[in-house]
């Protein structure tokens, strides 16, 4: 496939060179070798060898000599010297029959250029090799981003502005904004700057505490106290957690694999939490960035620099994809174009497949920089070891290996196919047959590049070396158990294993398989190498001992990409730093400094930013004291844009003012945590940095508020505003609860100190008179329209709609969550065998996991502890959704341990449909027909009642005095829906004695009919529910209306924005 | 009583409020103007185009083209036998390229004045033949569910690009503020491969990612406030926000955002009031259900999406996508029989209706039907009587919105195995459909990470034989 991308600019240079080359030739009867340079060169140069040349040999022709015309390729000599007609290369450029090149036709002129020179006898400068023009031109070399790294003067501020500036940014910005007449902004109100900073350091509102202390955030008009409070919000865990919100973005990090089956990553957030201890350490950036791309190389026996390397996990992945090979390729450029975006701000993508066409980054560069991950191997064992242990443990290992060699050679002769064989999962056989080859062979005989691929091939089945004795035949197994006896022999001088660590990266071992362009035909072999214009020549590996078992080169590339001298790590990590802060970079593309990005406004300022930063170690917290401490930071955001400046600089790119900015996701979702009391200053663990990023389904929430896909890097996110978030924060029931939550923290208050205590908690102020009068005034009218029936009791009842045979009854309403728990204290009555549950019930909804919706139980959902549950499964149960099912623990015939089993009826209800539904268990019949099911579908007349039989194991030992409960176990696993009737036997009842409504033994038959006896027993038994009422969630209209403020202040702009 | 006094009292000074929320209802024009223009403002295309909505019929797990739309005699021939070496060897996603080939047990006709081959399989479509292209010679490059669908929806079998409800939308907008641009439906609640991945806006903002309707409920998620809040109060708490984030803009004009952000409560307000609306059936009369096969269970859910499509057209929505079979229901490795005569039973007269439907309205014209999986299926047998993947030939067709029906194009080889003659990959569909919207897919780009993006990375051509 073709490329396109800037064939515009080809076009116009085309134009340009056909009517040179036609005035010269029309005007100048040359030689030969002017034809040449004249009509061939350039043509050949310009249009051809990219594909037909230096690297690539497509179709088998290289054009870069005249041999190598005359032999031609797959269809023949290209030119013949003297006969234009005769030529396929002249037939091609005139579409006549292969169309080249296939970006175009070129221009006629330069076609005909090239036959006058053929039929001139295609005279060709003796042992001249045609080779592209150079593509890096001295333009290239003189774009910003490539420029040494220099530490310039700090601009002498002027004398109007001298008291203005607090720091070296300052000089720098006053400086622009002078030149361009401009005054800096007015400071900040106290307050608003305290919230800006607060959250700028932490992502979080500042405490009641803080703004009390700083006698709301007046206390910061002194730059000391700026200062003290800078220092101490960089000391706190929530600096580190704020931090690596920005990182994870950067570096695709998420919880699952993406793709369809959007696999958990369990081990993942390892790394997330790496991240908050390296930032909340202040760990020097040049230190975090080799530890992310050699962590394993550079300090194998540090568990963090290990941990680091998930930073080359973070790749999708498809954990049943058959083209392995696709999907290792897919890996590795992976890794490449997100080291390149994250560390250097190279966008290589476009050079993957052809010379990049705005930057001078070549084809070859990308493959020059995936070299350094040729080697690259997951791990979800890498060994945690100091470089002597390692060693030590290496050399043991191999004394064992050889000691054994011969052993475990004929061991996995046995072993290995037979394990192949029966493999669980998708099978090896589903693999191509060269990729099964490199699964069959032994890790020992593979080549690194069979290794790799075996490994991932390897993922998607299990293997099960416990069964081997059952899966082998007798000669076999008994060979086996006496290799294995022989290797037994020599556990005293194997090793023992070291401690390691999973889901990390290191590389497959001291020798990297090649790598070469696509499309190469001569597969010539691509060295490790940095990008050609900063550093043509290969990079140099330092080989490493041997005992860490890698190539190194993640180490050399890490060396170059920290080194001081490398002109891009530090302006990128510093705009980064500078974009958190004043919402667009220097250079506004903080992930792309090439001619498609935009260059720095303060290029002065970046450079002397960046050189400082190196000049003092690489510290971040340093970097944000410095520019938060600034006057430039503490300008005022409200300013509005005089004429000059609207007409100047209307984008605030000189700095006149701080941009106001609208919270995060995570940090909208935080404030409101921290408001409802959930998160407290210095806890950590509960912020929404730590929810699990879900590919496939990410947070609600944050995923309205622009968290980018984290499936490539993301240095900049979305700035939306759109009626969904709006939809989110009106409607939602989890901002809903959350404003229940704020409004029971003041519940005591009068509703005056109700109002002023709520704009102190979220605005940080008190309210003004106008708002707490019209706080007051809402209060009022919404609590007039609380509806009667939202005030009684009798909302826990509701009519049991369409029962086609039975007269309306009334049924109790459950939800997850809701205010009424129904239970039998009794535990003594409840059946210690055989028994019977019969309900009237409707379901409103199924778990969106695999919880199950329970209509009664006496199991508590502890698998240890006995019992039984009666119910519903749900979206992700593995015995399909809505399956009428029976939970049963308790021991089995032939086992003490308690047993937990689950015995499906598949029978499904329908959503919004009245069933009456029955489980009866014969606990001694362990045959098809132990447990039977009975549902009949209510809304219809004439529905049949439906049976199904299965058999349990548990038989005995099913009861140990925990009680019934209705609609729930425990307070998890609820039904959603209404339960009309329950009733319980202590014996199990035929088909018979259901239908014929027949009881024997009854326990209980509870009724909803009458609002004050919820749970009446109608079995005589006088076994009546107890119900209890959540008192905390039993509102009152006032409740109900100061939930209401909460949660529109919670909507309100000024606690959303920052000035 | 105190009660129905301070209720009445309420209802003089909720006269404020109501006139508010009333406003918002019909003042669109009034809240629009107020700041700049949004994203989704209806965008005219480069050129005119026939189609200004797309209905995209997604039979999600890959419908079997030699059995539907592509008869291949040499299969009964072949039967039991392997494939010919002479048909080049394919990596497929069950490793079944060695297994013997499948004959196709259907009996095939031609059909309409066009004599287009559809196999009994499609009654109900085949009495549409006129309205159809029919393109055989699909290509693709993803081997698995996951890679397909998502190469389908967004030009490649990797995350992270935006799928073609968001190219499209980003460069037409919507004709209805009150709707979603880009809604996308599904027939049962088994997950989507993918999921909401599929109907994402990739490195695009959320603005143009697709809006999923829910199958029972409010159509979209948060629509409705929660129970315990009435329509009188959330009409209070919203008069009484607007008012306070209006007190908190004052001084504040340089910030655009404020005034975007009370526009959008009051967008959401209308979108609460109109989408129940938009999907509510009860609108429509006993003879278009039965058209439709609401009346039967096993069209029902097929026969609401398609209808709820119609619907949700003629109100301006720009695309929709309506998965059929939704968690690869269609992907029968084994007994295709038995799977693809109840898939085919499900969606035949629903998509027919759908067609009759639009024609009926008018609304054919201007509405782009597109049907098809992410790929076809082997003729290769797996487990005796069922097929694998096939990505690399297999059928769509699209009719209405300008494309010339009844007619059939490209070419399969002898067993259906690779697409021949005039063969169309996933990019060269994308680029046809948005040239059938008068959109240049070489100018619809967008700007990502220094990098020029488009919906086919710049490999598609339009195949210019479909329109008309």
């Amino acid at each position: 496939m073709i490329i396109r991308c800037g064939h515009r600019h080809h076009a116009a240079m085309c134009l340009v060179i056909a009517s040179l080359a036609a005035s010269f030739a029309a005007k100048q009867g040359r030689g030969g070798d002017d034809l040449f340079e004249i009509h061939a060169r350039p043509l050949l140069v310009r249009h051809c060898i990219r594909c037909h040349g230096e690297t690539k040999h497509e179709a088998g022709l290289d054009l870069t000599t005249r041999a190598g015309l005359l032999a031609g390729g797959e269809s023949g000599p290209a030119i013949v010297p003297g006969s234009p007609e005769e030529s396929l290369l002249l037939e091609a450029l005139r579409y006549e029959s292969h169309e080249m090149p296939p970006t175009g036709k070129l221009p006629d002129p330069l076609i005909e250029g090239f036959a006058v020179w053929v039929a001139a006898g295609a005279a060709w400068p003796a042992n001249t090799v045609l080779a592209p023009n150079n593509p890096i031109t001295a333009k290239d070399r003189a774009w910003w981003c490539y420029q040494p790294l220099t530490m310039p003067a700090v601009p002498e501020p002027p004398a109007a502005h001298a008291t203005w500036c607090r720091n070296e940014i300052d000089m720098f910005v006053i400086k622009k904004l002078t030149e361009q007449g401009i005054t800096p902004a007015s400071a900040a109100p106290s307050r608003a700057f305290l919230r800006r900073l607060h959250y700028a350091i932490t992502g979080l509102p500042p405490s009641d505490r803080l703004f009390l202390e700083t006698d709301g955030g007046t206390a910061l008009d002194d730059p000391t106290i700026v200062e003290r409070l800078v220092d101490e919000l960089l000391a706190t865990a929530s600096y580190g957690e704020h931090q690596a919100r920005f990182w994870l973005d950067l570096v695709r990090y998420a919880d699952t694999d993406g793709y369809r089956a959007d696999g958990a990553r369990p081990h993942a957030k390892q790394y997330r939490d790496y991240c908050v201890r390296s930032f909340n350490a202040d760990k020097p950036y040049d230190r975090f960035v080799m530890e992310q791309l050699a962590g394993d190389e550079i300090d194998p026996g540090n568990r963090d620099a290990v941990i680091a390397t998930m930073f080359l996990r973070h790749w999708i992945y498809e954990w049943n994809q058959r083209d392995v090979v696709g999907q290792w390729q897919k890996i590795l450029d992976d890794l490449t174009e997100t080291t390149a975006d994250v560390f250097l701000a190279q966008s290589v993508k476009c050079a993957r497949c052809h010379d990049h066409k705005f930057d001078p980054l070549l084809q070859k560069d990308y493959y020059r920089l995936q070299a350094f991950f040729a080697a690259f191997q997951p791990t979800e064992a890498l060994p945690v070891a100091d470089l002597a242990t390692r060693a030590a443990h290496a050399e043991q290992q191999q004394a064992w290996e050889q000691a054994t060699a011969d052993i475990r050679r004929r061991l996995d002769a046995i072993e290995r196919p037979v394990l192949l064989q029966h493999a669980t999962g998708e099978k090896p056989t589903m693999f191509p047959p060269d990729i099964q080859a490199m699964i069959t062979k032994r890790p020992e005989d593979r080549s690194p590049r069979e290794h790799q691929l075996a490994e991932l091939a390897s993922r998607q089945f299990k293997i099960h070396p416990d069964k081997l004795d059952q899966q082998l035949d007798a000669a076999a197994a008994a060979e086996r158990k006496q290799l294995l006896e022989q290797l037994a022999a020599y556990d005293s001088v194997k090793p023992k294993p070291l401690p390691t660590e999973p889901f990390v990266a290191t590389d497959v071992g001291p020798t990297a398989p090649g790598v070469s362009m696509p499309d190469d035909r001569t597969k010539a072999s691509i060295e490790p190498g940095f990008l050609t214009l900063l550093d043509p020549g290969p990079a140099t590996i330092e080989p490493l001992a041997p005992a860490i078992g890698t190539t190194g080169r993640r180490t050399a590339l890490g060396r170059w990409i920290t080194s001081p001298e490398n002109p891009l790590t530090a302006r990128v990590i510093v705009n980064r730093v500078w974009q958190q802060h004043f919402g667009h970079g220097l250079s506004e593309s903080t992930n792309d400094f090439g001619h498609l990005g935009k260059p720095p406004t303060h290029p002065e300022l970046l450079d002397w930013l960046a050189s400082w930063f190196i000049r003092e170690g690489w510290s971040l917290k340093k970097l944000h004291r410095l520019i938060l401490t600034s006057a430039t930071f503490r300008q005022a955001s409200d300013r509005q844009a005089d004429d000059r400046i609207a007409h100047l600089d209307p984008d605030n790119t000189f700095l006149w003012r701080v941009n106001p900015r609208r919270l995060s996701g995570e940090e909208i979702t935080d404030t409101i945590l921290s408001a409802a009391g959930t998160i407290s200053p210095g806890e950590t663990g509960r912020r929404a940095i730590y929810l699990p990023v879900r590919r496939n389904k990410p947070d609600p929430l944050l995923a309205a508020f622009d968290l980018p896909d984290r499936i490539q890097s993301s240095g900049e996110r979305h700035r939306t505003t759109t009626p969904m978030q709006a939809l989110l924060l009106a409607n939602g029931s989890w901002i809903h609860d959350q404003a229940r939550a704020i409004m029971r923290q003041f519940r005591s208050l009068p509703d005056q100190d109700f109002v002023r205590l709520l704009h102190q908690r979220l605005f940080g102020r008190p309210a003004t008179d106008d708002e707490a009068k019209g706080a007051a005034a809402f209060m009022a009218n919404y609590e007039s329209l609380v509806p009667v029936e939202a005030i009684r009791e009798a909302e826990r009842l509701v009519a049991m709609p369409g029962q086609a045979e039975r007269p309306a009854a009334h049924a109790v309403n459950l939800s997850p969550g809701g205010k009424l728990s129904v239970l039998l204290p009794d535990v003594d009555c409840l059946p210690q065998a055989d028994f019977t549950v019969q309900a009237v019930v409707t379901l409103r909804s199924v778990y969106e996991d695999a919880k199950v919706r329970t209509i009664a139980a006496t199991w508590s959902g502890d698998a240890k502890q006995p019992g039984w549950s009666f119910g519903v499964t749900s979206t992700k149960s593995r015995y399909q959704p809505r399956n009428l099912i029976l939970q049963l623990v308790g021991k089995t015939e032939d086992a003490e341990n308690t047993h937990y089993e689950v015995v499906p009826s598949n029978l499904r209800l329908e959503l919004g449909r009245p069933y009456f539904v029955a489980v009866s268990v014969d606990l001694d019949d362990l045959s098809e027909h132990g447990v039977t099911f009975f549902v009949r579908d209510l809304g219809r007349v004439d529905a049949p009642l439906e049976t199904a039989s299965a058999k349990h194991e548990v038989n005995r030992s099913i009861h140990d005095g925990a009680p019934l409960r209705l609609g729930a176990r425990s307070d998890t696993h609820a039904w959603d829906g209404l339960v009309a009737r329950l009733r319980l036997d202590a014996a199990r009842l035929s088909r018979h004695d259901i239908e014929a409504g027949t009881s024997h033994q009854p326990v209980l038959d509870w009724q909803f009919n009458d609002p004050g006896m919820i749970g009446h027993d109608a079995s005589g038994r006088s076994h009546h529910a107890q119900v209890l009422v959540n008192d905390d969630d039993r509102l009152s209209p006032n409740d109900l209306a100061r939930a209401a403020l909460v949660h529109a202040l919670l909507n309100d702009n000024e606690l959303l924005y920052l000035d | 009583m105190a009660f129905l006094t301070r209720r009445a009292m309420l209802t003089s000074a909720g006269g404020g409020f109501g006139a508010v929320a009333l406003a918002a209802l019909l003042g669109r024009e009034a809240a629009a103007s107020s700041s700049g223009p949004s994203p989704l403002a209806a965008k005219p295309p480069h050129v005119a185009g026939r189609a200004k909505s797309v209905i995209f019929l997604f039979m999600e797990g890959g419908p079997s083209h030699i059995d539907l739309f592509d008869p291949k005699p040499a299969l009964d021939r072949l039967a039991g036998k392997p494939v010919p070496e002479s048909f080049g060897r394919v990596i497929t996603a069950m490793g079944e390229f060695d297994s013997p080939i499948l004959a196709s047990k259907r009996a095939w006709k031609q059909h309409g004045e066009a004599g287009l081959w559809i196999s009994d399989w499609l009654p109900h479509i085949a009495t549409q033949a006129d309205e159809l292209a029919v393109i055989r010679s699909c290509w693709t490059n993803g081997i698995n569910h996951s890679g397909g669908v998502c190469q389908m929806n967004t030009g490649t079998q990797f995350a992270g690009r935006p799928s073609l409800g968001s190219w499209v939308t980003y460069g037409l907008g919507t004709e209805n503020d009150n709707l979603p641009a880009f809604v996308v439906m599904q027939d049962r609640e088994d997950v989507v491969v993918n999921g909401p991945r599929n109907w994402g806006s990739g490195f695009m903002p959320a603005v143009y990612q697709g809006a999923a309707l829910e199958v029972e409920g409010p159509p979209f998620p948060n629509l409705a406030p929660p129970s315990h809040v009435t329509a009188a109060q959330q009409r209070l708490a919203l008069d009484y926000l607007q008012n306070r984030n209006r007190r908190h803009q004052k001084g504040r004009d340089e910030n655009s955002e404020l005034d975007a952000r009370i526009r959008s409560y009051e967008l959401a307000y209308q979108m609460q009031a109109y989408a129940p609306e938009a999907v509510d059936l009860a609108m429509e009369t006993a003879e278009t259900k039965a058209l439709y096969g609401l009346d039967n269970k096993e069209t029902a859910a097929c026969g609401r999406n398609c209808l709820l499509a119609r619907r949700l057209v003629e109100r301006g929505v720009r695309f929709v996508q309506c998965y059929h079979g939704a968690g690869s229901k269609w992907d029968a490795h084994k007994d295709i029989e038995g799977n693809h005569a109840k898939m085919c039973r499900e969606m035949d007269k629903p998509v027919a209706a759908l067609l009759i439907d639009l024609k009926r309205r008018g609304l054919l014209d201007d509405t782009l039907v597109v049907w098809g999986g992410e790929f076809g299926r082997t003729p290769m047998s797996e487990k005796g009587d069922g097929r694998d993947h096939n990505p690399t030939g297999f059928t769509m067709w699209m009719a209405g919105g300008g494309v010339r029906g009844g007619t059939v194009h490209g070419t399969t080889d002898e067993i259906g195995l690779h697409a021949v003659e005039n063969r169309l990959h996933v990019h060269d569909l994308h680029a046809t459909i948005l040239s059938l919207l008068g959109l240049d897919h070489k100018k619809l780009v967008y700007f990502h990470a220094g990098r020029p993006e488009r919906i086919d990375a710049n490999e598609g051509h339009v195949y210019e034989a479909l329109a008309t």
